[in-house]
């Protein structure tokens, strides 16, 4: 396109500066501001004239005056934001959302729509008042976006970047179009239904020939919206299909659909044979079931983490000038200063600049305990402020957040496993493929035997066989298992694991925090019970896992009353507590000062547990007492492992701790020797992972807490985060169980066993009818009355056996949040 | 029997109310979370 | 008439979308300032619309008076529906300046003298100090005060029908058609016209073209509507 022609079609895009349709070429002058027609001259000159011109921004808006707050918007510019809010568009153009302040009324529509006119180089601004979110598209030649933040800035709306909500309001967005979608396809459906139940009980009996007349155009007549509004999603799929030149299940479908449609419609008009539209409807209701329930299972995870996302703030309080006002968290940028108060979760990451408090990071790292902050450390958004307001620069915001990246890791790996329903998905496509051919091979030849009955049973054929039970099969066994594990405390982002864990492979554990619980805790005593008080009381202000670990396990005793105490670096405490000496502490520290040691505790020294670290006490100068601290068991380990022994599956024990205290856990739980290994390094996990995966030809599956198990997880075949993991493990673990214990392992291979045994059956089933309607078909006896009962049938079977048979157990376990 | 010529326009137009009423709870976001009112209930 | 009607109706809701650019900020005029609650605003755009039928019909009555006397001026001379045979050559006139505006033949526009212009302005700022509903339809009665040549195409065709009744059914019909438009504009929702407001001008004088011939013809008229047969 040559200058003069670009300037030719740009003269014809003179815009009313009133009303901003196109000025015609032939009211065109030299006049500042241009007009499309005198009203629209007189219209302004009132508004301009009176001060009433509120409408165009240039005065006051609501009584209060528009505060502009001059800033430049330098940042707009900055590659690193357009890196992030702005899309370009094919057309060369860019494109970006910003969130406006002080949106409020129909007028704000009109004041940023008018922004093309303000400002050369936009093309277009639309603005949705409900959620202030203006749309702008422009040409970053001609203008770059900080003037045009400022323009909107001039006219009382200062903007913010925005992003990342306006996809979750998609999906929202979507999903009502879908329940809509079935919503109206199910309402037809069973309309005419109904009307086909008139005409077949009509058939059997007599009916009046203008009644039945009657009953088959109402039935045509409300099966067409069924096609137009619902059904429509197949044909545009069908479409897309042809376009890119891959088969899609939507083009047999969208055949059969078109195909059957066409010859009931047919029928009707010229009243005579089967007219389908039952079956049509009621297909294209199972299709959009089967669809919906298949996107929620891949959702599961993504919803699951939805809600982690909520616990991010949605809005912060920025620090501008020393005056605080309310943003979104969508629109922190870098740099700026926010507020945040104690009880107050941090709505970006940043880095602390004034103030001293400690934080919750609980959701992250699964640390329980809070940390302390102070100027210059880190904190990251969706942790908890706990003690005292901080000041913090924003460093990472939106979807550049740790937390974000985190939620992104999972939606990710959501999307990318979900073989088993494209299996699923495959098969229908080459069964409804199977059914075309046979379909055509009907008709041909049953058109040499007799030619008017070969295309009504070709499309009986189609239309009896169409895959919606088949379609429903899969999604449906695996969105009720899926959901209903979830309310037991496990969530499966995919339904590949849940197909994974149904046949027993190797079940590879971590110890510590897996196994184990994962915390110091006083695992042996051997003492008088005399002792306890003045031991708690000696711990009473210390915050040593030991001090804590006494406490938890002696929580009915009360501390005797101390009156000094003092805590060795590297040995331990002592003191003097209600008139005694007292000193705990490694066996070195205590024994310094001793002068006895009495005999039956020195026997007890060498039968000690190797696993646990032991803990002197010395009263007066005499030990009384021996303790043992270390990581407990936790109680329903060996139960579960020796229930899943027993089902085939061999398990082994992965630790980084050392080789004496792993043997003995596995001692203790009954693994075989070679199968409890020590000292392995986080990359030594991931090998041994691999090794197995490349050798043994079972499944692998790992099953850990920590971030040093992490890079195991992923590579396993299924990887199970358990309660109370890091962040890491969360993101990286096909399941993620959120109650305590190894119990939930048990219940969840055994459900994975019942699930795949669902689909099996759905799948037979779906199969088997479809195989009885075609024979019928072929064979030219299937009557519209079979058709109609076997079509219902068999979605209705699938349905119910579904939902009834038991995968997971139907109740909510309650004590998930421990 | 002729009843049926007014009857069934009738019905379907009811029908059509329904679904009206449907679509638009549907786009009001009465389904988005079956859940949580239950839920909330408990906690006030 | 039931086609005319239509032919009016189709031809107003085409239109509105002129009415939603020209008379916008007026309704943002009585909206921007409204208290905030839905009911409130409601009711203020219903009273807008309420004072527009009132002056539209008012318009409408003298129109149809003034077509009235021209008919029975016209039967004197021998002529039939003259009325209907004025309002097409007027509303053809229109449509055809409008067309070659549009490909760029320069005329000079009619402006409304300043002084009307002073003059409803001073009107609008009196009446902010009104209540939000009363305001809202005072504008909605002055809006009709504005040059629109869109407006009086249908004042025109009101007129055409030679009768009052008739008069003030066409302006009728013609409101019934703006409504949606501008309570689309009051409601922020204005977006919905879209792609269309490109070729609005010459659709609507492409109408207006078959309505103005259709009148000359004597078969677009509103004069054999209503009760009586």
């Amino acid at each position: 396109m040559t200058t003069a022609t670009l300037s030719a079609t740009e003269a014809t895009d003179v815009l009313c500066a009133h009303c901003a349709l196109p000025v015609p070429d032939g009211l065109l002058d030299d006049a500042e501001r241009q007009f499309c027609c005198s009203g629209c001259h007189t219209a302004f000159g009132i508004l301009h004239a009176h001060g009433l011109d509120s409408y165009y921004g240039f005065a006051d808006r609501r009584e209060a005056p528009v505060q502009a707050s001059g800033r430049s918007y330098d940042e707009f510019d900055h590659p690193a934001f357009a890196n992030l809010y702005v899309a370009a568009l094919p057309n060369g153009l860019s494109r970006t959302e910003l969130y406006l302040e002080g949106v409020h009324c129909a007028s704000c529509v009109w004041l940023v729509e008018r922004v093309p006119l303000l400002v050369p180089g936009v093309l277009r601004a639309e603005l949705d008042v409900r959620r202030s979110l203006a749309v702008i598209e422009w040409d970053v030649a001609t203008v770059p976006l900080s003037r045009i933040a400022q323009s909107l800035d001039t006219l009382g709306y200062r903007p913010h970047p925005f992003r990342g909500v306006a996809r979750a309001d998609m999906r929202k967005r979507e999903d009502r179009a879908m329940l809509v979608r079935i919503g109206i396809a199910g309402a037809i459906a069973i309309n005419v239904m109904l009307a086909a139940l008139a005409l077949y009980a009509g058939e059997l009996n007599t009916m009046d020939a203008s009644f039945t007349r009657f009953f088959r155009w109402v039935s045509f007549a409300i099966t067409v919206p069924a096609f137009i509004w619902p059904g429509r999603v197949f044909f545009t799929g069908a479409w897309a299909s042809l376009r890119t030149r891959s088969l899609h299940m939507d083009l047999p479908i969208a055949i059969a659909l078109a195909a059957g449609f066409v010859r009931g419609a047919m029928n009707t008009i010229t009243d005579s044979g089967p007219i389908y539209f039952d079956g049509l409807a009621l297909l294209i209701f199972a299709l959009l079931v089967g669809r919906f329930l298949q996107q929620r299972g891949q959702r599961m995870a993504v919803d699951a983490a939805e809600e982690l996302h909520a616990i991010a703030p949605s809005t912060a309080r920025i620090i501008d000038n020393e005056i605080a006002r309310n943003v979104p968290s969508e629109a922190l940028l870098p740099g700026m200063l926010l507020d945040v108060r104690a009880g107050e979760s941090f709505a970006a990451d940043g880095i602390v600049m004034r103030g001293h408090s400690s934080v919750n990071a609980a959701l992250l790292t699964g640390e329980s305990h809070p940390t302390s902050v102070s100027v210059g450390q880190r904190v990251y958004a969706g942790t908890l402020n706990v003690e005292s307001p901080l000041r913090v620069q924003v460093e990472q915001a939106g979807e550049t957040s740790r937390i974000a990246k985190l939620l992104r890791q999972v939606e990710e790996s959501a999307k990318r496993r979900a073989p088993i329903v494209q299996t699923a998905n495959r098969m229908a496509g080459v069964f409804t493929a199977v059914v075309l051919g046979a379909a055509a091979t009907t008709f041909v030849i049953k058109s040499q035997l007799s030619a008017a009955h070969a295309l009504d049973d070709a499309l009986a054929l189609l239309i009896v066989t169409c895959p919606c039970a088949l379609a429903l099969a899969t999604p449906l066994a695996i969105t009720v298992a899926v959901g209903r594990a979830a309310r037991r405390g496990m969530l499966i982002k995919g339904g590949d694991a849940l197909e994974l864990l149904a046949t027993p492979g190797i079940l590879v554990l971590d110890k510590t925090g897996t196994v184990t619980e994962g915390r110091t805790a006083l695992a042996a005593w051997h003492g008088p019970d005399w002792v306890k008080p003045l031991v708690l009381g000696l711990e009473e202000g210390s915050s040593h896992p030991l001090a804590d670990g006494f406490r938890r396990a002696w929580s009915g005793v009360v501390p005797a009353t101390v009156s000094t105490s003092r805590h060795v670096a590297g040995g331990g405490l002592e003191g003097i507590v209600d008139g005694h000496a007292v000193r705990i502490g490694s066996p070195r520290f205590v024994r310094e000062s001793v002068v006895t040691i009495d005999e039956s505790l020195e026997h007890v020294t060498h039968t000690l547990d190797r696993t646990l670290t032991p803990v002197h006490i010395a009263i007066d100068g005499g030990v009384v007492a021996m303790a043992g601290r270390g990581d407990r068991v936790r109680d329903d380990a060996f139960h579960a492992l020796q229930q899943l022994r027993g089902r085939g599956w061999r398990t082994v024990m992965l630790s980084g701790d050392t080789h004496d205290v792993v043997a003995s856990v596995g001692r203790a739980l009954a693994f075989e020797a070679p199968d409890a290994l020590g000292a392995v390094s986080p990359e030594g996990k991931l090998a041994f992972v691999e090794q197995l995966k490349a050798t043994s030809g079972r499944t692998v599956v790992m099953v850990g807490d920590g971030v040093n198990d992490a890079a195991a997880i992923a590579a396993a075949h299924v990887g199970i985060g358990v309660h109370g993991g890091a962040e890491a493990c969360l993101a990286t673990a096909d399941i993620y169980l959120t109650r305590p214990g190894l119990g939930a392992l048990v219940e969840l291979t055994e459900g994975a066993r019942r699930t795949l045994h669902v689909i099996r059956r759905n799948i037979a089933l779906s199969i088997g009818y479809n195989l009885i309607g075609a024979g019928l078909a072929v064979f030219g006896v299937l009557t519209p009355l079979i058709a109609a009962i076997l079509m219902p049938t068999s979605s209705i079977t699938v349905v119910l056996g579904s939902w009834y048979s038991t995968t997971f157990a139907r109740s909510t376990v309650t004590e998930s949040v421990s | 029997m002729s009843v049926v010529y007014l009857v069934l326009p009738l019905a379907l137009i009811i029908v059509g109310g329904a679904v009206l009423a449907f679509v638009w709870s549907a786009k009001n976001g009465q389904y988005d979370d079956l859940e949580t009112p239950a839920v909330r209930m408990l906690h006030d | 008439m039931i086609g005319t009607a239509s032919g009016i109706l189709v031809a107003s809701l085409v239109g509105s979308m002129h009415c939603a650019g020209m008379c916008g900020g007026f309704v943002c005029f009585y909206a921007a300032s409204s208290s905030g609650t839905d009911a409130a605003a409601l009711r203020a755009h219903a009273m807008y619309n309420v004072g527009r039928l009132t002056s539209y019909l008012t318009l409408g009555a003298i129109a149809g008076a003034i077509g009235a006397g021209v008919s029975s001026l016209g039967a004197m001379a021998g002529l039939q529906h003259a009325a209907a045979v004025v309002a097409g050559v007027l509303m053809v006139g229109w449509a055809i300046s409008t067309i070659a505006g549009q490909r760029g033949v320069r005329m000079g526009a009619l402006r409304a003298p300043e002084s009307w212009q002073r003059a409803m302005g001073r009107v609008l700022h009196a009446v902010r100090e009104q209540p939000l509903a009363t305001r809202a339809w005072l504008t909605g009665l002055l809006t009709t005060m504005l040059p629109c040549g869109w407006l009086y195409v249908f004042v025109a065709t009101a007129g055409g029908s030679g009768s009052i009744r008739g008069g003030m059914l066409t302006m009728a019909v013609f409101w019934l058609g703006t409504v949606p438009a501008l309570l689309a504009v009051g409601l922020g929702a204005q977006r919905v016209f879209g792609p269309l407001r490109q070729r609005l001008p010459m659709l609507s004088a492409a109408l207006v073209l078959v309505m103005g011939l259709l009148s000359i013809s004597g078969r677009f008229s509103m004069q054999h509507m209503g009760v009586m047969p």
